[in-house]
């Protein structure tokens, strides 16, 4: 455990010294927050208004955008964790320390995973205060609500992290982790489509409709916290096999 | 030796390339069993029992404590006999029939093994399909995207409920109303019948084809007749002398017009033994007129009792008022069409729909609903159109009055307006004249609880006889009269045309799902079935945000209009409100910016702490 923590503080070390983690955490909160006071959700099935728009005190939308601006903001998280290493040749030596692969595979995830968590909280929190003094927020959805977003980031740094083990370059990882989640949060949008027997697997293995149909309404459901964490243990093993395939060749 | 080493090479490149497939063969492999363990864990987790906790405050993600408390009543075993197709095209059908069957999952489990489900295809299984059609279950017509176009598929999803030979359907498994469904029919099994609810006021024989003739309100009955039995109880019977029948669980009466003494009083003795009443009392009633553009007219019964119940109310203490409310402040916005004129001023014979704002249309927010009266408790609001109050009396002694439902404060009990004003001008002219007399919030339904004095009390009036000529209202008979005989419960509404078919052309609320909500309630309290008004009516509360705009017209003492203002006061009063309406929009840019400041301050501080902590510790 010692060691998963000791790797995990040298991945927030370096993303913390990057001036890119500050530049998309600042883009990610003043993106999200406009999205959320000004525009609304304008898509899917039944759009929804603005904070001023609409006039309710509720988070909703907030929580709606987070499966698509997750989607961009944690493989930009993630892009470098393997990448880098790569490029700058660290991985070999890295490689090469009496460490497990899967500790080396666990200590970028819950440095990554914190990292989402922090940014979240920094998300969520000031403008649920805000919210709050302007009505009478549901304060137990939004805690809830919290818990199910900081779950649906861990899944996708998961996800992330096993995309930037199998890209060559930090770009293309960005590039293919983002296409993977947005496909995943576009899915639940055109579900509809596919044959009735697909439809109904999809919709059930979409992260976001996980999300959002339990989580962000208040509700905690065991079945959803067990899917997140097997999405979580598949990315870590997969991630794991990616990167031992690396060393034996 | 070259050739040697070249070949050496070829065999160490080959035995690499070798290596490499197979490990990427290798990963692929992992990948796949990866995604297909996962899976697999959906699909197992996805039969464990249900352990969802919904820890929102409106609680509506979760099962009721009412769903619990029915279901806790079962002695014996429920079956539910579910038809559901199993392949269905439409994705979003399926996902929907997927949730049906989880919500199922879950009543059942909250039955305590006194549920039974037991689903069955009707378009493979013959038996299943004759035993829906048996109990008039029908598919339904559902579109699914098929390559580039739309197929059209005919889908079963009801619901055919077994207790005690007793049997209830649910004729379309919604995933959003299928706990009140399921719960309300199993509510009904469990009493000893369906109640028979007596419906007077318009004829059973009307053209349902029409929704404007005379007491139109075919859509009501028909979603009523779904749960209840509807016994016809005519107007002209009572008027000629007939009792209400007796064994009726509760009465209803909708816009009666003018109704004979002798009517009002069979009502009113029904009442007096104990039958729970709902009398919609609307003098006004509107209708199209097809003269050039369709055009909207008003009449009335004749006065000075339009309805027939003027007197009776009176003596119960919440006399009905002959004339309507003019809400200004909850004026309902409603589509209206509006001819076009020519260049010479005459009809083009085209119409316009704009959007009208009347204050004739009371569109009754949550604060103008009781919070303690079940029916209205959970409700969000309801639009009347050209509603009755029911001016403020001292009850007789006895008798509880309470009014559940009331305009705003800023309203006024106006005459009636013979026709249907379309222009906004004049009806803000209407208002500002009105703002000279004092404004009445007034009670737009009633409710009466307890032993009321009958009005009849001296005699009964004659049945009317039209052939004989005898029956004027002035005439009594000897016949016994009962007076302050039983507990009574009475529900009286100032408005009938809230329940009305909707008509796409008219201003008027019309039947809206919100509308069969609040009747429907009206009617379960009356029945002494709160348990179902509870389950009916989740609703979201709500939540609304401060009016920052409001705030500060309300500290700059902008928010009441200045009806004798000079043109320098209005002048003032101009600047002042845009100073205000300035500071809101800067309130809310300042309440924006907060969250975003806060956040980036809080990473930027973290930022700078950090790398100057790096520094010193490199």
């Amino acid at each position: 455990m010692r060691s998963v923590l000791a790797i995990a503080g040298r991945e927030l070390r370096s993303a913390f010294e990057s001036p890119v983690a500050y530049a998309v955490i600042g883009i990610f909160v003043v993106a999200s927050a406009g999205l959320f006071f000004l525009v609304g959700l304008p898509v899917g099935r039944v759009p929804l208004p603005s904070l001023w728009e609409g006039g309710e005190a509720n988070l909703v939308v907030l929580f709606a955008w987070l499966p698509l601006s997750l989607g961009l903001l944690v493989p930009a998280l993630c892009m470098n964790s393997w990448t880098e290493e790569r490029r700058a040749g660290t991985e070999e030596l890295f490689l090469t320390y009496p460490l497990r692969v899967g500790q080396i595979v666990l200590g970028k995830f819950v440095a990554h995973a914190a990292l989402v968590g922090l940014l979240l909280l920094l998300l969520v929190l000031p403008v649920a205060v805000t919210v709050g003094q302007l009505g009478d927020l549901d304060w137990s959805t939004v805690w809830v609500g919290l818990g199910g977003a900081i779950l649906l980031g861990a899944a996708y740094v998961a996800l992330a992290l096993w995309i930037s083990a199998l890209a060559s370059d930090p770009l293309v990882a960005f590039l293919l982790g983002s296409l993977a989640l947005l496909s995943l949060w576009l899915l639940r949008l055109v579900v509809e489509v596919f044959p009735a027997s697909l439809a109904g697997a999809l919709d059930r293995l979409t992260p976001a409709a996980r999300f959002l149909g339990s989580a962000a309404r208040g509700v905690v459901d065991l079945r959803d916290g067990l899917y997140f964490v097997s999405l979580i243990a598949a990315g870590l093993v997969l991630n794991a096999a990616v990167v031992e395939r690396r060393r034996d060749a | 030796m070259r050739s040697s080493r070249m070949a050496r090479r070829t065999r160490l490149g080959s035995s690499m390339r070798c290596r490499s497939g197979r490990a990427s063969s290798g990963l692929l492999l992992t990948t796949l069993l990866v995604l297909g363990v996962v899976i697999e864990v959906d699909r197992l987790v996805g039969r464990v029992p249900s352990a969802r906790v919904d820890y929102s405050e409106d609680g509506l993600y979760g099962l009721s404590p009412v769903t619990a408390r029915v279901l806790g009543q079962l002695e014996d075993t429920l079956s539910v006999h579910a038809f559901f197709t199993a392949e269905i095209e439409s994705g979003r059908a399926a996902i929907e029939k997927a949730r049906v069957e989880a919500q199922l999952e879950e009543l059942r489990a909250l039955a305590g093994g006194r549920m039974l489900v037991d689903v069955r295809d009707p378009s493979v299984d013959s038996q299943a399909e004759l035993d829906a059609r048996t109990h008039g279950l029908q598919a339904r017509p559902v579109q699914a995207a098929q390559g580039t176009g739309l197929s059209r598929q005919l889908v079963h999803r009801s619901l055919l409920l077994r207790y005690r030979g007793r049997t209830e359907r649910v004729a379309w498994a919604d995933p959003w109303t299928l706990e009140a469904d399921v719960v309300g029919a199993v509510a009904r099994m469990l009493r000893d019948r369906r109640p028979r609810v007596g419906w007077a006021g318009e004829r059973f024989d009307s053209d349902p084809r029409s929704s404007w003739q005379l007491g139109s309100f075919h859509g009501l009955r028909r979603q009523l007749g779904r749960r209840l039995d509807l016994v016809a109880v005519d107007s002209a019977e009572l008027e000629a002398g007939e009792a209400v029948p007796e064994d009726l669980d509760a009465l209803v009466v909708v816009q009666p017009l003018a109704w004979h003494p002798r009517a009002v009083f069979a009502v009113e003795q029904a009442i007096q033994r104990g039958t729970p009443a709902l009398l919609l009392l609307d003098s006004v009633q509107m209708h199209a007129h097809a003269e050039g553009q369709r055009a909207v007219h008003a009449m009335r019964g004749d006065p000075p009792s339009p309805t027939g119940f003027e007197a009776l109310t009176r003596s119960w203490g919440a006399p009905l008022v002959p004339g309507h409310v003019w809400d200004a402040a909850w004026a309902g916005e409603r589509g209206v069409l509006v001819s076009q004129l020519g260049a010479d001023g005459r009809p083009t014979g085209s119409a316009r729909r704009e959007e009208l704002r009347s204050p004739a249309i009371v569109e009754v927010a949550r604060d103008g609903m009781s919070a303690t009266f079940p029916p209205t408790a959970g409700l969000e609001g309801i639009a009347f159109g050209w509603a009755q109050p029911f001016a403020e009396a001292e009850p007789p002694e006895g008798v509880t009055r309470l009014d559940p439902i009331h305009s705003s404060d800023e309203a006024w009990v106006v005459e009636l307006v013979e026709a249907l004003v379309k222009d906004a001008s004049v009806l803000e002219a209407r208002t500002a004249t009105l703002r000279r007399d004092p404004r009445v919030r007034s009670a737009l339904a009633t409710v009466l609880t307890g032993r009321l004095p009958s009005p009849f009390r001296r005699g009964a009036p004659a049945p009317l006889d039209l052939v004989g000529g005898s029956g004027t209202s002035a005439e009594t008979t000897d016949e016994p009269v009962l007076d302050a005989a039983s507990e009574a419960r009475v529900v009286l509404v100032g408005d009938a045309d809230f329940v009305r078919d909707p008509d796409p052309y008219e201003l008027l609320p019309g039947l809206e799902p919100r509308a069969l909500l609040l009747f429907e309630n009206l009617l379960d309290w009356l029945l002494a079935d709160e348990d179902l008004i509870s389950l009916r009516s989740r609703l979201p509360r709500a939540r609304p945000l401060r009016d920052l705009l409001e705030e500060e017209l309300d500290a700059e003492g902008l928010l009441d209009a200045g009806l004798h203002d000079t043109v320098a006061e209005l002048s003032d009063r101009a600047r002042r409100r845009a100073d205000a309406e300035r500071r809101a929009e800067a309130a809310r840019w300042s309440l924006m910016a907060a969250p975003v400041g806060t956040s980036l301050g809080v990473v930027l501080l973290f930022g700078l702490l950090w790398n100057q902590r790096e520094r010193r510790r490199r």
